[in-house]
């Protein structure tokens, strides 16, 4: 049989490896006798797999087997610490059970540091307090337990969580959201005499005066409990306003914080604004 | 004579490696078996009679030294790991072969998930100065600077074309046409049968013409 080039090609290989019948191998030889196109193929087959045969061999790096050795000697080393901690029941029980013990501990350590049970925070203030008599009274505890005059970074630490405190407990009480405090304003006739009276009203309210930025303006934080009583006193003082809630000042929790030691109950807080009332027609 | 195949120093820490130059005299039926018993001079022997064509393959297979040289080490490994389970129906060198491709086509495939770019040449021009780290001076009767430059070309074409074919073809190529095995232990290593391997072969041969049609006379 005559082959054409196109059969002739894919036959060269399997005639190089000796596996054609005697048939093929026949037409093979007699079409590349004839056809110096498939002779060339077939030279630059032979070519191409002497080229393969001859290729370099890569390197084999000095301590090729030590590394060996070495991985496997660690992975021994492991595999008997491994049966050693593990597998006699005297020793894998004990070991389970201090370890159940330790992630038991660790689990409640986090969870205290997450959210840690109410109680006084100490905090170091950052600056000078207002001057009012009721932080005046705190003033001295603080210092029994923060002694430390000048802010740290573990007290900005605390300042952090008690922000976050204070925001968090205003929010579960349903008062006013984080960050923000009832703003009420008290039209009143004469400022200087409500200014006076204020002062037995927040006692008897158990209210903490956090803050009095300027002379007519009070931060205050009472219990939620006391919040009726209150409004009903300052309605005796003049003509009360509520208008909402207000964001509070940013250091406003850090003595916010401090009042917790007197109340730790739910706290309202609020902005309290005197004003002077217009004289009537 | 009985043969004496000694101790191998028991743990990490021995740097030297024992030569083992009557290592010839044993078969590697002989020294699986001794390996099986936990004597680690016998396995060393092994690995000092196969690291070559080990590191060879998963050159070929990869085309890069570096990572030839970890999938050979890991390849041992296994190897030693897995010696408990070998059950010598297939020689220690076709079950050497197949944990290396194995690992050499996982390999491949990371290149492919991360794209990794693969490099294509399997030869990298070689150093007659012995500087190359990869490969080994090759002993050759002083070919004129000419004739070095014609054939490191050519060495480099086809080792870029053989790097081209896909996974089977190239595994196949390797195995017969570089490493020179039978087809009957390829056909094992590859887990099919003859036919398919000569198949294989004749299609990768075919291809690598093309691939080197022009280059090649």
């Amino acid at each position: 049989m005559n082959l054409g080039c196109k059969d002739c090609r894919p036959q060269l290989s399997p005639y190089l490896e000796g596996e054609l019948k005697p048939s093929e191998r026949e037409s093979v030889e007699s079409h590349l006798a004839g056809c110096p196109s498939c002779s060339a193929e077939l030279s630059g087959l032979k070519g191409t797999l002497v080229q393969l045969k001859e290729l370099p061999q890569p390197r084999i790096p000095s301590d090729f087997r030590q590394q060996i050795w070495e991985k496997i000697d660690t992975e021994n080393r492991w595999t008997r610490m491994r049966r050693w901690l593990l597998e006699p029941w005297y020793i894998k029980l004990p070991a389970e059970a201090l370890a159940m013990v330790a992630v038991t501990l660790l689990v409640i350590q986090v969870t205290l540091i997450i959210n840690p049970r109410p109680g006084p925070i100490p905090v170091v203030p950052e600056g000078p307090y207002p001057t009012s008599q009721t932080l005046a009274e705190v003033a001295p505890r603080r210092q029994e337990t923060s002694p430390a005059p000048r802010p740290t970074l573990e007290a900005a630490k605390k300042v952090s969580i008690a922000k976050e405190l204070a925001s968090a407990e205003a929010g579960a009480a349903g008062l006013v959201p984080p960050g923000q405090a009832t703003h009420i304003r008290l039209a009143v006739s004469d400022l200087a005499e409500a200014g006076t009276k204020l002062g037995p009203i927040i006692e008897e309210s158990h209210a903490v005066q956090v803050e009095r930025p300027t002379p007519t303006r009070y931060y205050l934080v009472l219990a939620r409990e006391q919040a009726d009583q209150f409004m009903k006193r300052l309605s005796e003082l003049g003509q009360t306003q509520e208008l909402g809630s207000t964001p509070l000042p940013a250091d406003f929790y850090q003595s916010m914080s401090e009042s917790r030691q007197r109340d730790s109950a739910a706290p309202v807080t609020i902005m309290l604004d005197l004003i002077q009332a217009e004289p009537s027609q | 004579m009985k043969k004496e195949l000694g101790t191998f120093p028991s743990e990490a820490g021995s740097n030297v490696l024992k030569e083992t130059s009557a290592s010839e005299a044993f078969t590697d039926q002989e020294l699986v078996g001794r390996a099986k018993e936990g004597n680690r001079n016998a396995f060393d022997q092994l690995m000092e009679r196969h690291q070559r064509e080990i590191i060879t393959v998963a050159y070929r297979m990869l085309g890069n030294y570096d990572d030839a040289i970890e999938v050979a080490q890991e390849a041992f490994l296994r190897m030693y790991r897995g010696l408990p389970r070998f059950r010598e129906e297939a020689t220690f060198r076709t079950w050497a072969y197949q944990i290396t491709l194995n690992l050499a086509r996982h390999r491949r495939l990371w290149y492919a998930r991360h794209r990794v770019a693969q490099t294509i040449s399997l030869d990298a021009p070689v150093s007659d100065e012995g500087d190359d780290p990869v490969y080994e001076k090759i002993q050759d009767p002083a070919p004129t600077p000419r004739e070095e430059a014609d054939r490191a070309e050519l060495r480099e074409a086809v080792s870029g074309a053989v790097g081209q074919l896909p996974l089977p073809l190239r595994t196949v190529v390797v195995l017969r046409d570089t490493q020179g095995l039978p087809y009957e232990e390829i056909a094992r290593i590859c887990r099919e049968n003859i036919g398919t391997v000569k198949s294989r072969l004749h299609r990768a041969r075919e291809m690598l013409r093309e691939l080197l049609r022009g280059v090649t006379a």
